[in-house]
Parts: C-alpha cells; sequence; structure tokens
C-alpha cells in the first residue's frame, strides 16, 4: 500500500475508531482541561447510590461513540472499586429509527442485555428471556398477526420489526401489554439473579448503554407541534427509565438544545451531557491554539500510522491549521476535507494551492443544502453565540446538520457557524 | 493518468476531476460515499468508461428504479447480489426524489443505513446524478451525506448540452408532472450555471436555454423572469438570424402580455409572431397565433371577429392534423358561443373537443371539458325566463 492509500484509509470519515486503537485516540477533552465528558458520565453513573438514567448528547460525527465505548471500558475496570457490567446497545442494528417506539426500544434494550449476560455465562437470564418470548410468540399467534415471524433465537430478533410495517401496529399493542411482565422479568427475576451471579465476579451494578438514538429523525406527529422526539423522551420517559439498573441513551442534539431541555434534565434528574466540538477558535473570535493543537496532535497520529509525518503531508504548518480552522473542531469534518484534498494529488506535500483550491470547493459543497433563509439565522448567531430561535425549525436543522456548532468554555455553551461557510461566496 | 485522460471523450476541464475520482476508487479500502455530479445524461453515461481508461476500474451500474417498492439500499443489495464489485455507480437517484416535498420517504431510509451501507457494501458507491439530486441527498440524508468522501464535478460540451436541452424541451408543456417540471427547471438552472463558466459561448445553445428557462420561469408563475428571459432570448435568436426561435419567442411575449391584460401589445406580438411564421412556412405557429388573436377579440368582445379568427385556426389545425390544438380551438370557440348565447353550438363544440382529446388518449382532459360544459348547462337551467 502507497503512503497516500494508508493515508487515505486513516482519514476514512466513516470508519470508527475501535476500543483498541488507543494509538489514534486523542483524549482530547483531558488536554484541553475540559470538564471530560466521559469523566462526568463514569462518575455521574458510579458514584449515584442506585440506578440513574443519564442523557448524553453531541453533534453527529463528533465522536460520542469513542466517547462511550471508553466509558464503557471505565466502569467495566471500575471506578473507586465499583466495576459495572455494561451492555451496549447500537439501536441503529435493532430498532427501526425512522418509526421508533418506547415498546419496540425497550424490547431491544432487555434483549441486548440478557444476550450480553448469556455471552458472559449467566444462562439463567436467556432461558427466563426465551420463556416470556415463547408466551409471546404463543400470543402472537393467538392475535392472528399476520405477518409477524418471530426468529428461532429470540436473542437474535430484529429484522422481524424493521421489515414488516403492516403488522408494526399490532404488534406493537401487543408488546405494550407485555411492558410489565417485561419490567417484572428483569427487574425482579433477571437483574437480582444476575447481579448476584455479577457480584461474585466482581461486578456491582449493571449499565445499559443505547447509543445512536440521537439518529432519530424528528417529524412532527400528527400534524402537531408535537415531535417524536419529544414523544419518545418526554411523553414516555417513564417506560424508558423503568428498568431497575443504570441506564445511558444518546438523545438527539436538537431535541437537548430545544424548548425541552429544562424538562429533559427536570424528567432524568440529571444534566444532559454534551460532546461539544473541538474549540478552533474562543468565543471571542481569536484562534483557540489549543483546540488547534488537539487537531494537529489527530491528524499527527493518524498520518504516522500512515508512515508519514506533518512534514511530508503539508507544505507548511500553517497548513495545517488552516485546514483544522475549516473543520470547525469536528472531527469526521476535518476527515472529509483532507480527503478531499487527497483526492487532488498524487504528490506529497499538499501545497497551499491545492489546499486553498479544495476548501474553496468543499465550502461551496458545504453550503450546497441551505436555504437562502438560513444565511440570515447563520448571521444572527455569528453575533450571538447563541441559538436564536431554539422553537424554529430551522434551528433544530442547522444544529442537526452541524452548520451550527456547540462549543463549551469556562461560561457554559457557545455557539458558532461552521467556519467553512466564510468561504463561501453568498448571492446578492 | 492525466496523458490517458487527455485523450479521453470528456472534456479537458474534467480531466482534474475524474483524476480524482479515479484516486478515491483506487485507494479505497472499503465503503466510501461518492457523488459524480454531471447534468448531462450523456456525460453521466459515458462516465464509467472514462473511468475504465482512466485507471482500470470497472464500476458496477444500477439504475435506481422509482416505480419498484424497494427502496434504494435494497435495490442497491438485489444489484449486487453476491457480487464484490471494485466500485458500484449508482444511476436514478433524482427519479427516486420528489421536489415537491422537503422529505422524500426514500432518502428519509437512505439516511438511517449510513453504518449498515459502510459493512453491507465494502467498496466505492457513486451516486451519478445531477447537482440538484446532491443537494437534496444533503438536505434529506444529512448523517450520511456527512460521511462523504468526495464530489466530484463533471462538465458537457456543446453537444452533451445540446442533447440535454433537447430531451428536456420534449413534452415540457403544462401537461408535465409538477415534480418533472420542477426537476427539469433545477437541471435548467444548473446547466445556465455550467454555461457562465464557459469563455467558448455558443449563441444558438444560449437562446434556447433561454427559451426554456423562460418555460420553467412561466411553470412556477413568475411572469416577469419569463418576459424578461424570453427577451433575452429573443435578441439571440435575432442576432443568430433563427426566425423559428424569433417567431415563438415573440409568440410567448405576446401570452405574457395577454395575461397582464396589456391586450394591444399582445395583439402586436401575435400579429408580428404571425408575419415570421408565414415567412418560414410554419402552419402550426401561424394557427396558433391566429387562435391567439381570436382570444384578443374575445376578451375585447369583438365577438365576430373572435369567431373569424378560431375558424381560421381551425381550418389549419385540421389541415396539418394537430388535434390537440384543434380540440382546444373547438372548446375556445365553444366559450364564444356561450357568450353569443349559441348555448347549442357551444354544447356541441365541446362535446366535439371532448371526443377528440378522448381519442388521442387524454381523457382527464376530455373529462375536465365535460366538467366545464356542465356547468354551463347547469347555469342555464338556474337563470331566470
Amino acid at each position: 500500500m502507497d503512503r497516500l492509500t494508508a493515508l487515505y484509509e486513516q482519514f476514512d470519515p466513516l470508519r470508527p475508531l475501535g476500543v483498541n486503537e488507543a494509538d489514534l485516540y486523542v483524549d482530547w477533552q483531558n488536554l484541553l482541561d475540559f470538564a471530560d465528558v466521559k469523566v462526568s458520565l463514569v462518575n455521574s453513573i458510579a458514584r449515584s447510590r442506585g440506578p440513574v438514567c443519564r442523557l448524553f448528547t453531541g453533534h453527529r460525527g463528533a465522536g460520542k461513540t469513542t466517547e462511550l465505548n471508553r466509558v464503557k471500558e471505565r466502569l467495566e475496570s471500575g471506578v473507586a472499586g465499583r466495576r459495572f457490567f455494561v451492555s451496549m446497545l447500537y439501536a441503529e442494528d435493532w430498532v427501526d429509527l425512522a418509526d421508533v417506539q418506547p415498546e419496540d426500544l425497550v424490547l431491544q434494550i432487555v434483549r441486548q442485555l440478557v444476550s450480553d449476560l448469556n455471552n458472559a455465562g449467566f444462562a439463567f437470564a436467556g432461558a427466563k428471556f426465551r420463556n416470556f418470548f415463547e408466551r409471546l410468540r404463543h400470543a402472537v399467534s393467538v392475535e392472528g398477526i399476520e405477518g409477524i415471524e418471530l426468529g428461532a433465537d429470540p436473542l437474535k430478533v430484529s429484522l422481524t420489526l424493521r421489515d414488516l410495517p403492516t403488522a408494526r401496529h399490532e404488534f406493537r399493542q401487543l408488546l405494550q401489554g407485555q411492558l410489565q411482565t417485561i419490567y417484572d422479568l428483569v427487574n425482579t427475576e433477571i437483574l437480582r439473579e444476575a447481579l448476584s451471579w455479577l457480584a461474585k465476579r466482581g461486578y456491582e451494578r449493571i449499565l445499559i448503554i443505547v447509543d445512536q438514538l440521537d439518529r432519530i429523525p424528528q417529524k412532527l406527529l400528527n400534524g402537531h407541534r408535537l415531535t417524536n422526539h419529544e414523544n419518545l423522551f418526554l411523553d414516555h420517559a417513564g417506560t424508558l427509565r423503568a428498568l431497575a439498573c443504570d441506564v445511558l441513551y444518546t438523545v438527539p442534539i436538537e431535541l437537548a438544545y430545544s424548548r425541552c431541555h429544562g424538562r429533559l434534565q427536570d424528567v432524568y434528574g440529571g444534566k444532559i451531557l454534551t460532546l461539544p466540538a473541538i474549540p478552533v477558535r474562543e468565543r471571542g473570535g481569536e484562534d483557540s491554539t489549543r483546540g488547534l493543537g488537539v487537531l494537529r496532535e489527530v491528524v499527527a497520529r493518524r498520518a504516522t500510522k500512515a508512515g508519514v509525518t506533518l512534514e511530508e503531508l503539508f507544505e507548511s504548518p500553517e497548513l495545517l491549521t488552516k485546514v483544522s480552522r475549516c473543520s470547525g473542531g469536528h472531527i469526521r469534518g476535518l476527515f472529509v476535507l483532507l480527503s478531499s484534498i487527497l483526492d487532488q494529488t498524487d504528490d506529497l506535500p499538499v501545497t497551499r494551492k491545492l489546499l486553498e483550491r479544495s476548501l474553496s470547493d468543499s465550502a461551496a459543497e458545504f453550503a450546497l443544502p441551505l436555504r437562502a433563509s438560513d444565511w440570515r439565522m447563520l448571521d444572527d448567531v455569528r453575533i450571538a453565540r447563541q441559538p436564536t430561535d431554539e422553537e424554529s425549525d430551522a434551528w433544530n436543522r442547522l444544529l442537526r446538520d452541524r452548520v451550527v456548532l456547540t462549543y463549551r468554555d469556562e461560561r457554559g455553551y457557545w455557539y458558532d457557524c461552521h467556519p467553512l461557510l466564510e468561504l463561501v461566496q453568498r448571492e446578492g | 493518468m492525466s496523458a490517458v485522460a487527455h485523450e479521453t471523450g470528456l472534456e479537458d476541464r474534467n480531466r482534474q476531476e475524474l483524476e480524482a475520482l479515479c484516486r478515491m476508487l483506487t485507494r479505497a479500502g472499503g465503503f466510501r460515499l461518492g457523488f459524480a455530479v454531471a447534468n448531462h445524461p450523456s456525460v453521466r453515461e459515458r462516465l464509467a468508461a472514462e473511468v475504465r481508461a482512466v485507471c482500470g476500474i470497472e464500476p458496477m451500474a444500477v439504475a435506481l428504479d422509482p416505480a419498484r417498492p424497494q427502496g434504494i439500499v435494497a435495490q442497491l443489495e438485489q444489484a449486487v447480489g453476491d457480487a464484490r464489485p471494485a466500485a458500484m455507480f449508482v444511476h436514478g437517484l433524482e427519479a427516486m426524489l420528489d421536489l415537491r416535498i422537503r422529505q422524500s420517504p426514500a432518502m428519509d431510509l437512505l439516511n438511517l443505513n449510513r453504518d449498515y451501507c459502510w459493512q453491507r457494501f465494502p467498496w466505492p458507491v457513486v451516486f451519478v446524478t445531477p447537482l440538484f439530486a446532491v443537494r437534496e441527498f444533503a438536505r434529506q440524508a444529512p448523517d450520511f451525506w456527512s460521511g462523504r468522501s468526495g464530489i466530484y464535478h463533471f462538465v458537457g460540451d456543446h453537444e452533451d448540452v445540446r442533447q440535454t436541452l433537447s430531451s428536456l424541451g420534449v413534452d415540457f408543456d403544462w401537461s408535465l408532472a409538477h415534480h418533472a417540471k420542477l426537476a427539469r427547471g433545477e437541471i435548467l438552472d444548473h446547466v445556465r450555471a455550467e454555461l457562465e463558466d464557459r469563455a467558448d459561448e455558443d449563441s444558438a445553445i444560449r437562446a434556447e436555454l433561454l427559451s426554456l428557462l423562460a418555460r420553467a420561469a412561466g411553470f412556477a408563475s413568475d411572469l416577469s423572469a419569463q418576459e424578461r428571459l424570453l427577451t433575452e432570448a429573443l435578441a439571440v435568436y435575432r442576432d443568430i438570424g433563427n426566425r423559428w426561435g424569433q417567431a415563438n419567442s415573440i409568440q410567448s411575449l405576446g401570452h405574457i402580455a395577454r395575461m397582464r391584460a396589456r391586450y394591444d401589445e399582445a395583439a402586436e406580438r401575435y400579429e408580428q409572431a404571425l408575419a415570421v411564421y408565414r415567412d418560414i412556412g410554419n402552419r402550426w405557429g401561424q394557427a396558433n397565433s391566429i387562435k391567439s388573436l381570436g382570444h384578443i377579440a374575445y376578451s375585447r368582445a369583438r365577438y365576430d371577429e373572435a369567431a373569424e379568427r378560431y375558424e381560421q385556426a381551425l381550418a389549419v389545425y385540421r389541415e396539418i392534423g394537430n388535434r390537440f390544438n384543434e380540440a382546444y380551438c373547438l372548446a375556445a370557440r365553444a366559450r364564444l358561443a356561450v357568450a353569443t348565447g349559441d348555448q347549442d353550438g357551444a354544447t356541441r363544440d365541446m362535446a366535439e373537443a371532448a371526443r377528440i382529446l378522448t381519442a388521442i388518449n387524454l381523457p382527464e382532459r376530455a373529462e375536465q371539458l365535460r366538467r366545464e360544459a356542465a356547468g354551463w348547462e347547469t347555469n342555464r337551467m338556474a337563470s331566470p325566463g
């Protein structure tokens, strides 16, 4: 593999960072003396007396899953002498996020927990869940729900719900009626036995992490002002909080920073923890040398893995600073920019001319989905550094699409438009 | 690579983009999301061959079909089966979109399948599509879009532009479905932007483009833009001596004047257009101008003149066998008959018009005319005496 291909692989915007890739992981919050969101998550769970439910958010592609993997690792290893058995559900693999309902989610959370316990050697959980599932299968057959085929292995039931939208409604109604049974099964039978079994293996508590729920696309329900996000996370908070173990949900950033922010904190009993973007400038507008240094470190580690030094990669150091600044501190965005630059060349180092042309093209592409009215809102954000209209669909969309980025400093969270947009020649 | 690319059929200015696309394809070790933006179908069609010539990669071509119940990912899965292509070139994304709505269902599902695609298709997937479809992808599938590797822009040469404009002009009238009108309008805007970047302007292409853009503006009910574009087109047609184009532009400017109740100006335009159509022997154009002059006479309550014009136009339509316009000329004569109190004549003409439309397979339009005639009948029954 030549060096450019190796670099290209390292800058794949869609490749998630594995837990075993510690050499590529830059603990930037620690480097920036931030209130590290991992530490906050770990402490808020580990130090609580009883089971808690926590919410975690951040821009898509900002590294939430990477952080959650490390939260999992730390809690499994033990914090203050307290070890957790951690079960992780990647929701997208199991639930239809375009049409997610609380009962689907609960079923999949329980299935994941039972599956992980079963794999760890606690066969009791698997047996109990199989019994429950046989009853569910029987009920489906009695109710005569057409089109539902519950697979042979209840620990692997997922696609049955995904692919059969016509039978969904009936199946969900059935499942709704079974929710109390599921909770009883988990809370009074499985968890009690599991905790006792796990205690002999050094674990004190159980945490379930439900990742990727931030990807649920926002929709208005029945033409009212209620969104599917509010319906799931607020109206059905009781359902999501009913399991008697620690649970950590990722939530969409457009919900977390909407008018519902306060209610969510009240209902879930804690702060919504946010993974902000890495600051590329300070609130006052000047460069954040420390944030840019972190991004330089991210690139350096990946380049080194590809056998390329930063001196070989860029004609001069300020070129890396420029591309880092243009990324807005969003890691996936940074890799998109670097991939586009590498597309344009067969040789290293990247020259100033090449970089500027590529960034200009990338800026035009970034602005492609924007509507004329968005620019007015963006101008306001650039001046105010705060939300302009949290109630509006446009604000939610700009936040969701990373056109507006969330940062944090000692004064709290602040907002800015994506710096790449400054390279766009605007109409009119 | 550059020497080979220089000899390819794509314009020389596409060389850099082609090389960039090939670099992505050859360097990708797994799934990569790319977009090859080409507004011209002819450019999209030959892109795979160009890629093969430059970097030896043979992409699997997949054509998305909006008529099939499966979504985008399912159609890709079916197309690929057990094969392991070096890359996939996906055509037809633009047809999966409905520009009338902000979120097409197909895009909703696609957005949620990013990680699945990353695992299921461990090779580059390149959507070969016009620019507006890329914009909609960015808007409607933002999570998937955020992981794109590259966008590669390909422009057409004069022949590509001619072919594109020619195909966009076919049936680009009121009978075209609304979403198709919107899509064509988008492509026309892209082509205009593409031509603005070119040094070697072709006036005939420019005039044709302006005419089509004017039509798109008309569909969007933007009469001011339509008038401005037609005026520009007329000037170019005059410069290059295209009499047919001149006549069409003048005729259309007449329509705008009539819609704005500037009847003197409209009549003058129609007379000018008629003279040019006569000069070049275009019978269809002549009939249209005469019928339009009939409409002006009708609007001014000069019913005898209107009847005479409609009769003349009708004769020409029948002579050249244009049944569609014959039907609508009969409908115009029927409305005139209502205005002059000849209810029987109106009913007869409208029934004949509806019969013709049915015969040429336009039953919905026929039904529309029948409903209009039924309304006259109801009014007559309700009126005293």
